[in-house]
């Protein structure tokens, strides 16, 4: 890499006068801008096809583009700003898309007011209750949080040289060509068991998916435990629960034993009654005991956050201060307490403040949950998470619906800022950009996305004739709406695995006693995924293994990073540029 | 018996003890599991006589539960939190080994923090003394050998840093390492943007940060 970098003059332009540039108002703009449009897209696209995407990546490489030809001097950190502000403005959308057309499809009567109010408060939390976790997760356990990396990589590319930018193009390239046959084939995963014959209660499946292995790649050995516990659930439980009849039989379902379908019932039944519900168990069991193995580390943290409120004014300290962010909090909360008392109808104020203050714990456990989740894997179990915080409204709420799906918007939407922020604040760690100024820029402007959000989907879903407003929503299907909806109806007819999330809590619990940290919620998430995502991943970890035990660390930093980052990047683009292809031609 | 054995000996009682607790833990009731093949059969649109989708209410559910699976549950566990307190012993062992053997682990933080102070230092002094602007690629190329050569293995040994010193101490060291490391990837994005100021600023500030892990050092040692 210095080869390529000695190669050019050794003299530099005339020396800037003015200040690096960082927070700057173009960065501002052109970040509410990009993660706007970006936003209006993915509620479009989560709606038609149930999926949102990752905005990071895409938001760097347009800001890239945008502030080179724009700004004379436009700096890597300016640029991580653009990057900052666009994804959590874009980050809404999820939030808001997969929970509140749940409402729209049941026909609830509620007030749009009450889910604006609730996602803005969302918002806030996520980003304000992440912050003080900043250095434990990034400074102390280094989470690799591999989408940060793939960010941080492109970000640097200008100055990294023509080799590691190669590499870059190359993965970039490599993972492009792969996405694009396997949309073209119609073939996102190989079933190697099913093309030995191999019974489908030990799966062997590989997705395709080289953003999966890239982020193998970079997680390395850290990433084992995962997949530990992936083959621990699919090649060990699962068989163990097969062999013991807990599944559902051929005689029950009225099928012979051969019929396939038998096989693909009991599959289903094992993910989505024991495995699926047991991880999201453990994950919240792992991420107590995380806390608790943290709260040393957590007390550092903290005083680094009283010491930046000492430091005040000058605006010399890294983080934003401990007085600051309570006072964010406070205000989110207050606005949480008001979209309870606006949504609901039938309870007492002293209900909804304790509605919103469940609300608010549940959102932090689920923010380290998610945050933790992402760092290791770059794989989010926000749906679950949100799924136990609409479920936990529900019960608090007495049953209503409207309560606990607006309040489950705050969660949803938090979660993501969770995860977001600290993806963002690694690719900023090394770029050396200043956390204090991402934190601000993030607090001060990530809420712009909840109006846009809310409003896209307020356009979207028009009644029969036009209009603006819920009503049938023509060509939207809005497939996670519809899956929550599914799931109130059940909880109404008192339908909660609450025994599952009881026994895989006690189970993340006691691996927070092993020394290797966030083992319980790496072991949950592995339960959680289908074994096609874990095995995946596994196959880029082994890689990244092998390679470092070959060639060694300096090697691995300056060859597989670049490629597994290109990698990451090239198939998120591709996964964009096919659904909006297939958006604008109808094609499936 | 070696502290490899020990390892592989709570690996393997952890392994057991998820799978028995997960596998028991699976376990579903025979209502709920009648609940869902109902389901399942309608969804897959295969008909079947029964269409009785009810369960057990959600506490019932639990003791149902706890009295179909209680004993290897427990037991399962049991073997999860005697494994991790091997793994726990297993790994302060190899700690103890480690430092007996080499002597010089805290030393070795020492030096490293002591090293990259002097580069440091060095390179801030031919920052000042040049002329602005015809040093930031050797400084870029400088900056890169350093993070590759002495900050990343010290990164790599921190969860021994972490045992050796304790968490209290491990995050009075390692809270300005980590700083002073930020800072000087930030040079580095300077170097990239040429804004010499930018870069002859943070190399300063980073040996601050790195100065001040050192101090904690020393006083924790």
């Amino acid at each position: 890499m210095n080869n390529e970098v000695s190669s050019s003059p050794p003299s530099s332009p005339p020396v800037p006068e003015r200040p690096y540039r960082e927070l700057t108002v173009i960065s501002v703009i052109l970040g509410i801008l990009i993660g706007s449009l970006m936003n209006a897209a993915f509620v479009y696209i989560a709606l038609k096809l149930g999926f949102s995407l990752g905005g990071s990546t895409v938001a760097a490489i347009i800001g890239f583009g945008i502030l080179k030809v724009s700004v004379d001097r436009a700096s890597i950190i300016e640029n991580n700003i653009n990057q900052t502000i666009a994804s959590g403005v874009n980050n809404a959308s999820a939030g808001v898309v997969f929970t509140l057309p749940a409402l729209f499809l049941m026909g609830a009567d509620f007030s749009p007011w009450s889910a604006m109010l609730s996602a803005i408060a969302g918002t806030f939390l996520g980003i304000v209750i992440i912050i003080p976790l900043r250095k434990q997760m990034i400074e102390f356990e280094r989470l690799r949080f591999p989408s940060g990396i793939a960010v941080a990589s492109l970000l640097k590319s200008p100055g990294a040289g023509a080799q590691q930018a190669k590499l870059l193009g190359f993965g970039f390239a490599l993972a492009t060509l792969i996405h694009v046959s396997s949309e073209l084939t119609g073939i996102s995963e190989i079933d190697i068991g099913g093309i030995l014959s191999i019974p489908s209660y030990f799966p062997i499946i590989l997705g395709i998916s080289f953003a999966s292995i890239g982020a193998g790649m970079l997680a390395g050995g850290g990433g084992l435990p995962f997949v530990a516990g992936g083959v621990l659930a699919w090649w060990v439980i699962s068989p163990l629960v097969s062999q013991l009849g807990w599944l559902p039989s051929a005689d029950s379902l009225g099928l012979n034993a051969d019929d396939t379908r038998v096989f693909s019932i009991q599959g289903q039944a094992l993910y989505q009654a024991m495995l699926r519900p047991l991880g999201i168990g453990t994950l919240i069991g792992g991420a107590i005991a995380g806390v608790i193995a943290s709260l040393p580390a957590l007390k550092g943290a903290l005083k680094s956050l009283s010491n930046a409120a000492q430091a005040g004014a000058s605006g010399s300290s890294d983080e934003l201060d401990a007085n600051s962010l309570a006072i964010a909090a406070v205000s989110a909360f207050g606005l949480l307490f008001s979209a309870a008392v606006i949504a609901s109808s039938q309870m007492s104020i002293l209900e909804c403040a304790l509605i919103a203050v469940v609300g608010f714990l549940w959102l932090i456990l689920a923010g380290l949950v998610v945050a933790q989740a992402t760092g290791v894997t770059d794989i989010s179990p926000l749906s679950g998470m949100s799924l136990i915080g609409v479920t936990l409204m529900y019960f608090l709420s007495g049953g209503d619906t409207v309560v606990a799906v607006i309040l489950g918007v705050a969660v949803c939407v938090g979660i993501g800022q969770c995860a977001d922020m600290m993806s963002d604040l690694k690719a900023g760690h090394l770029i050396g950009a200043s956390p204090r100024k991402q934190q601000l820029a993030q607090l001060a402007f990530s809420w712009v996305g909840v109006p846009v959000a809310v409003g896209v989907l307020y356009l979207l879903w028009t009644p029969d004739g036009g209009g603006f407003g819920p009503g049938a929503a023509s060509g939207l299907s809005a497939p996670q709406g519809d899956a929550l909806q599914g799931i109130l109806k059940g909880l109404a007819s008192g339908d909660a695995p609450l025994d599952k999330y009881f026994v895989g809590a006690i189970i993340g619990l006691s691996l927070g006693v092993f020394p290797i940290s966030g083992l319980g919620v790496l072991v949950g998430l592995a339960m959680y995924l289908p074994f096609s995502v874990t095995l995946t991943y596994a196959v880029g970890s082994m890689i990244s293994i092998g390679l470092e035990k070959s060639k060694g660390r300096s090697w691995m930093g300056s060859n597989v990073v670049p490629f597994a980052a290109g990698m990451i990047i090239g198939e998120a683009l591709t996964s964009i540029t096919a659904v909006l292809i297939r958006l604008a031609t109808g094609a499936t | 018996m070696s502290i490899s054995h020990l390892k592989l000996m709570a690996g393997l009682m952890v392994a057991i003890g998820v799978g028995v607790c997960a596998t028991f833990g699976a376990q579903l009731t025979p209502k709920t599991l009648h609940a869902v093949t109902v389901e399942l059969a309608k969804s897959n649109q295969i008909p079947i006589q029964s269409t009785d989708r009810s369960v057990e209410i959600p506490s019932e559910r639990v003791s149902a539960w706890w009295s179909m699976s209680a004993i290897p549950f427990c037991g399962g566990l049991l073997l999860i939190l005697l494994g991790s307190g091997l793994a726990r012993s297993a790994q302060t062992s190899a700690l103890k080994n480690l430092s007996t053997e080499s002597g010089t682990q805290s030393l070795s933080l020492q030096e490293g923090l002591e090293l990259i102070i002097n580069e440091l230092t060095e390179l801030q002094r031919l920052l000042d003394g040049e002329q602005r602007g015809p040093n930031l690629i050797e400084t870029k190329q400088r900056l890169e050998s350093l993070q590759m050569n002495t900050l990343e293995p010290l990164v790599d040994q921190r969860d021994r840093f972490r045992l050796q010193m304790g968490i209290l101490s491990f995050v009075d060291v390692f809270g300005p390492f980590s700083q002073g490391e930020r800072r000087l990837n930030r040079a580095w994005a300077a170097c990239v943007d040429q804004h010499y100021g930018e870069v002859t600023t943070c190399v300063g500030l980073a040996r601050s940060s790195f100065e001040q892990a050192l101090q904690s050092q020393t006083s924790h040692t």
